[in-house]
């Protein structure tokens, strides 16, 4: 059996960056997570997308995350106008370093969406899971 | 500024797989403004070079610190602690701050984590370009304040080349204004197009790097 | 009729003759048969040959060496000279060895920058680090201090002199465009004697440059010869056009070598009307003619053109 099946069916981990001013009013305001079998979930608030950094991210993977995925709001109705365009320029060139030193882009991802419910985000998040599923854990779990 | 830009990741990880701990060294002057080196770009490489050499199979353990200046050796002093615990130093400075580590960590590796080209000013953001070339005899007065030596691919100096295309830009980029089409159209906006008419003489070199080593001394500086 | 150098091509030139030169191309590699061959070929049919330094940047025969090699087969060649590769002190010191070898007529160049790899087609060496230590012009200031002063750029007088027959380039086309017969007149004012010109295909706007030239009394200072490349496809001139800097032609040649059933044929009949036409332009001494990589064909157009056979000059 490959690597890479073997890692179909173990659990990925996900953490979730996602803007205030796209989220519906009842699920602001905190950090939290979630774990099914096959998907863990952490979702962290974040002020703005545009000020989502490039280190902050690589960070995260670095310490063993599967894949981030940044929710940002939709370029019209982003409160600071350019921030989601921003950070989708930053999401790009993270994609493009990963690249670089032999890591899968898919392990990080954006989404524009505006009003969304925390069941959404999950599912967001599942679907950034079963992007980087086929590809194996994040070589550096474990550390 | 002096600019500077990453080397390729994999000639880093390459330089880096034979050490343990190794100190990741950014400076916050002119490399933070080209976005090569300053404390955001060195936060960047140290997890990517990690996960890059992990995915090798080499664990590196990777510490971080970025001075205000690099090339001032109050500064550099400010790493002692640091260094004291790794068995290497990357740099991320200009040539001028790497050489300064390397002088004062002597006999510890200090390897260059960036290329140094050119002195530059950033003309938007994400957008930098050459501006002078250090060549120690300064023509801007004669050229209307554009730089024929850092700005023209052929260094000329009285007058372009033949290669000047059809919208203006220079022969050897497109994306680059070929500089003596600006200097002539300053000239003309200016009525002095006939000042570009005098033959300019062989320029004397000697007062920049092919005139050797360079050293100033100040006497009235000196402590 | 005064010549202070005496080459072929100055006494032409002198003699009242509607002078003639080509082009010839050294081999990439170190055969001197490769030379000797387009030598014969070409034998006689103008009055001097220039003779190419690494065009587009690509690694050849020395200018110098295949310079020789075209003289020792009875060509008088005209040695390029670009100040790409070396500085004030390799340039002078090639001048001297070229005029002991026999060498008198020089035309002086900034190069094509080491970018350029003939454009691509071959590697060539971009890595390579360029010299631009001087330019065309004070490159023609130091052929005409070595002529006339006998001394050297840097101050040091040589013995004897050495006497060369001063060659530069014109663009006419290329922007700034008002800027360009200024820069022909700092040329011939630093010390040119004659000028080729970037290839001419539109003969109007090049009447006009030349009229401006004339005005300010250069074509009475300097020969003027005009570059003419023989078309051999509409393709090429449209990539000429569009990629060349400097050179300008008519939609309508363009569409005529589209339209032609044999364009090889119309390319040389295109050759022979331009050739028309500068001779019957005042303050024209004469053309350059270059038939990129197929020299073979110069033979029958210049004979066409009714220019054979070349003026005897004792
Ligand atoms: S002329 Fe020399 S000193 Fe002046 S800007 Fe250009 S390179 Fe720098
Ligand atoms: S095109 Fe202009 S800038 Fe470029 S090499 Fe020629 S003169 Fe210099």
């Amino acid at each position: 059996m490959s690597k890479k099946t073997q890692n179909s069916n173990k659990n990925v981990e996900v953490v979730v960056l996602y803007c205030q001013h796209g989220l519906s009013d009842d699920a602001k305001g905190s950090d939290w997570s979630q774990k099914s079998t096959d998907v863990s979930v952490r979702a962290i608030m974040m002020p703005c997308s545009s000020k989502i950094e490039v280190p902050y991210i690589l960070k995260i993977l670095q310490a063993g995350v599967d894949a981030v995925e940044i929710v940002a709001c939709p370029e019209k109705s982003c409160k600071f106008l350019i921030g989601s365009r921003r950070a989708e320029k930053r999401i790009e060139y993270i994609r493009g370093l990963l690249e670089k030193i032999g890591y899968e882009p898919q392990r990080v991802g954006i989404s524009r969406k505006l009003s969304q419910s925390p069941e959404k985000l999950i599912e967001l998040a599942k679907a950034r899971a079963d992007a980087v599923r086929s590809v194996g854990t994040n070589p550096m779990k474990g550390e | 500024m002096i600019f500077a830009e990453w080397k390729p990741l994999d000639e880093l990880v390459d330089k880096l797989k034979a050490h343990k701990k190794v100190l990741l060294v950014g400076c916050a002057t002119c490399v933070a403004e080209c976005a090569a080196g300053g404390e955001k770009e060195t936060e960047t490489l140290a997890p990517l070079l990690t996960m890059a050499l992990k995915k090798q199979g080499h664990t590196v353990d990777i510490t971080t610190a970025t001075l205000e200046k690099q090339c001032e050796w109050e500064f550099v002093e400010e790493l002692a602690e640091k260094a004291a615990n790794v068995d290497a130093i990357m740099s991320l400075a200009c040539g001028i701050g790497i050489q300064a580590l390397a002088e004062r960590f002597d006999p510890m590796p200090v390897y260059p984590g960036v290329n140094t080209s050119s002195l530059t000013i950033r003309e938007e953001d994400g957008v930098w370009a050459g501006r002078c070339a250090a060549c120690g005899d300064c023509v801007l007065d004669q050229t209307f304040g554009f730089c024929p030596i850092a700005r023209c691919a052929k260094s000329l100096l009285n007058g372009p080349c033949g290669g000047t295309r059809k919208d203006g830009k220079c022969e050897v980029n497109e994306d680059v204004d070929c500089i003596w089409n600006l200097i002539v159209e300053r000239a003309e906006q200016r009525g002095q197009l006939e000042s570009l008419a005098e033959i300019r003489k062989t320029k004397n070199w000697s007062n920049s790097r092919h005139g050797g080593p360079k050293k100033v001394v100040r006497e009235d500086l000196k402590k | 009729m005064k010549t202070i150098v005496g080459s072929n091509l100055e006494r032409t030139l002198a003699g009242g003759h509607f002078a003639l030169t080509a082009e010839v191309g050294p081999p990439r590699g170190p055969d001197p048969a490769d030379v000797v061959k387009k030598a014969k070929i070409l034998h006689g049919v103008a009055d001097a040959f220039n003779v190419t330094d690494n065009q587009t940047a690509v690694v050849r025969m020395s200018s110098i060496a295949a310079s020789k090699v075209l003289l020792e087969e009875g060509l008088e060649p005209v040695m390029q000279i670009v100040c790409r590769d070396r500085n004030r002190i390799a340039i002078q010191s090639d001048l001297l060895g070229a005029w002991a070898l026999g060498l008198r007529n020089v035309l002086c160049l900034s190069g094509d920058h080491q970018s350029a790899g003939a454009g691509g087609k071959l590697n060539g060496h971009p890595g390579a680090k360029n010299v631009y230590d001087v330019d065309s012009i004070q490159l023609i200031s130091i052929v005409k201090g070595l002529r006339d002063n006998a001394i050297q750029d840097g101050g040091d007088a040589i013995s004897p002199a050495a006497p060369f027959f001063i060659g530069a380039a014109w663009t006419p086309f290329g922007p700034p465009e008002k800027f360009r017969t200024i820069r022909l007149a700092k040329k011939i004012n630093a010390g040119a004697d004659f000028i080729q010109t970037q290839a001419v295909y539109d003969m109007k706007r090049f009447a006009e440059a030349v009229r401006r030239a004339e005005d300010m009394g250069l074509t009475e200072k300097a020969a003027i010869l005009p570059g003419i490349i023989i078309p051999r496809s509409a393709g090429m001139l449209k990539y000429m056009n569009a990629s060349v800097p400097g050179i300008e032609v008519p939609d309508e040649m363009i569409q005529r070598m589209k339209d032609s059933a044999d364009p090889k044929e119309e390319g040389i009949k295109i050759t022979l009307e331009l050739i028309d036409g500068v001779k019957n332009l005042s303050g024209i001494k004469g053309v350059h003619l270059q038939a990129i990589e197929a020299e073979e064909l110069l033979p029958d157009v210049i004979k066409a053109a009714g220019l054979l056979p070349r003026p005897k000059i004792d």
